[in-house]
């Protein structure tokens, strides 16, 4: 029941979290220096033609009338207006995000062709962290002051000062040019995505790692705890059951503090392993000065975050009782 | 005034967080680690052995005696190189770190000292902030507004204070309940001289672990966008432009892109060992 309303009440908040954050992000390339308009019609464009280009695409209109059209197209173009001369987006909530400067493509055609790949590689670090962090941080805390301990709390500690994108140059390094197991760049298969993956979710492993080892030791010392073991139930359903369970509120905190980290690391990484993802298609259309392709995938980029959120909030709530009567 | 000083000092030092501290081996490996790292950026042109940016010998030699760590694709020393990048880094993790701390602990001290309306809309505002893939936002600002340096300092500070500001808050509700704060109160004192007086000064043990472990953070994540081409550009000695660079040569000079790389590692280690032990010593409740 309270599962239900915190839902609820979530996706309520969601439209509206998105409209500020989408505002934003228009805001962020209406403040940017540089006239959008000139850019389109060319260095060799005469006044007027750059008029003609700044009137098909609105540029001519007040902020707010532009924001609009950015973000539901309404108002569209004028009638007489010739399609060949918009590239504005024409209303990113029905996926029209405009087109691309450079290639004259539709940006969301661009994005999309882009964006499973850099899905597969944060999914897939995300996985690790989660799965390694959780067993390295278990088995810390149950070996307290052993050698093990010892490894895993040292280990964590390199994982946190480690950067993702040498982490992954090594790898190519040693993997590729030293044993020749991987080609040194993407080769469009999945099982390759695991070593960037690998690279990107280090940190994450480690800290989901630490986190889990020192909630652990507190949730351990806790006296129901002790009760259970009095009661009789087994070691494996104490850990499991009631240890783990309680532990893991810190541990999400910290998961769904860094998805947004995530993507950003995804980014970098697609650099590092020549991956053709959002990442790169950003870099390219950075360096281009292809506003509105930079401008869409800084879009997606926070909706998938917001969503990220979401989900991450849901399992919180499911893992932790209190949240959903609060 | 010296001997207040030694006074002052003698008694830190015999605290009992000193004390704390000084038996925790991780955290004086720290120590001595950030020390060599300041030593080498103040004193780069006495510790490195050759310019930074000047051609000192063939192109991509390997290690040896006269150049310990070898030469990259423009013949100039590495191992110097990597000295003066620990000025570099400093230099720009502190300023981030610097501006994380001028937004985020006067917010923090202000909405948990009032709470009420202004703490809900300080804590909103950090919360949405979080909810913002960050790398993405200082991405797209220096490619939409300016590519640089400075550009890309801005866009971290922007987009960082809320974890400092949530900290400062979390400690202030602490304080807040104090007998000494609610005396003051008592007394009159004014709301901005509390603040000052009492309040920030019994914040400062967990601003200063955050602070030193927010050091390291922005290290990489500056080192991280100048190795992707967007923060300091060649040819300033910088660790992650020069990651990028030796890039290229990592199947034949395997040696270069290791030991920047390394730099980097042991830095960040360095300020991460130092952190967790002050916080173990200063602050041991403090999630971070």
């Amino acid at each position: 029941m309270g599962m239900m309303r915190l839902v609820i009440r979530r996706l309520i908040i969601i439209p509206l979290l998105l409209v500020v954050l989408s505002f934003f992000v228009f805001l962020c390339l209406h403040l940017a220096p540089g006239d959008p308009a000139r850019r389109l019609a060319g260095p060799r464009a005469t006044e007027n033609e750059v008029e003609l280009i700044r009137i098909a695409n609105g540029l001519d209109k007040p902020v707010y009338v532009q924001y609009l059209r950015w973000l539901i197209g309404w108002p569209g173009p004028e009638e007489n207006i010739p399609l060949e001369n918009v590239y504005v987006p024409g209303g990113v909530l029905r996926g029209d995000f405009g087109r691309s400067m450079e290639t004259h493509e539709p940006i969301s055609k661009e994005i999309l062709d882009r964006l499973p790949v850099t899905l597969e590689v944060t999914v897939l670090a995300l996985l690790i962290a989660t799965g390694v962090g959780l067993l390295l941080g278990i088995t810390a805390a149950l070996k307290r002051g052993t050698i093990v301990d010892y490894l895993s709390t040292t280990g964590s500690l390199f994982g946190l000062s480690m950067p993702s994108f040498w982490l992954g140059l090594m790898m190519i390094l040693v993997l590729s040019y030293k044993l020749g197991w991987i080609a040194p760049a993407y080769d469009g298969s999945f099982t390759y995505l695991i070593w960037p993956a690998i690279a990107l979710g280090a940190y994450h492993t480690a800290s989901v790692a630490r986190m889990t080892r020192s909630s652990m030791l507190e949730v351990l010392g806790q006296d129901y705890i002790r009760t259970a073991r009095v009661k009789g139930l087994s070691e494996r359903a104490v850990i499991w059951k009631h240890g783990l369970r309680n532990a893991l509120i810190p541990i999400v905190t910290i998961l769904l503090l860094q998805i947004p980290w995530l993507f950003g690391g995804t980014v970098i990484l697609e650099k590092v392993f020549s991956i053709p993802g959002m990442g790169s298609l950003m870099f390219e259309r950075i360096i281009l000065r292809d506003y509105f392709v930079v401008q869409g995938i800084f879009l997606v980029f926070v909706v998938l975050t917001v969503f990220a959120n979401l989900l991450a909030d849901i399992l919180y709530a499911y893992i932790n009782p209190k949240v959903r009567y609060e | 005034m010296f001997t207040t000083f030694t006074e002052w000092a003698r008694k830190k030092w015999t605290s009992p967080a000193a004390r704390k501290f000084r038996r925790n081996k991780l955290a004086l490996a720290g120590l001595v680690i950030v020390s060599i790292i300041v030593f080498c950026a103040v004193f780069a042109d006495f510790v490195a052995p050759y310019d930074p940016i000047e051609k000192v010998g063939p192109k991509l030699a390997p290690p040896s005696r006269q150049f310990l760590l070898g030469t990259d694709v423009a013949g100039r020393d590495i191992l110097s190189r990597i000295i003066y990048g620990t000025r570099t880094g400093l230099m720009i993790g502190l300023t981030v770190v610097g501006l994380w701390a001028v937004i985020g602990v006067p917010l923090g001290l202000i909405a948990g000292y009032y709470g009420g309306k202004i703490d809900y809309v300080v804590m909103r505002a950090a919360d949405s902030f979080y909810a913002f893939p960050q790398l993405v936002f200082v991405l797209a600002i220096s490619g939409l507004f300016r590519p640089g340096l400075d550009t890309i300092v801005i866009a971290l500070g922007i987009i960082g204070w809320p974890l400092y500001a949530r900290v400062v808050r979390g400690k202030v509700l602490e304080v807040k309940a104090e007998e000494y704060v609610e005396a003051a109160r008592a007394f009159g004192e004014k709301d901005r001289n509390i603040i000052v007086r009492h309040v920030f000064p019994n914040c400062l043990a967990p601003i200063i672990v955050v602070l030193t472990l927010g050091l390291p953070t922005a290290i990489l994540v500056t080192s991280a966008l100048s190795f992707l081409g967007f923060g300091v550009s060649p040819p300033t000695a910088e660790w992650g432009c020069d990651l990028s660079s030796a890039r290229g040569y990592m199947a034949d000079q395997w040696w270069w892109a290791t030991s920047v790389g390394l730099a980097i590692v042991i830095t960040v280690l360095g300020f991460n060992f130092l952190g967790d032990g002050l916080r173990d010593a200063l602050d041991p409740r403090l999630r971070y």
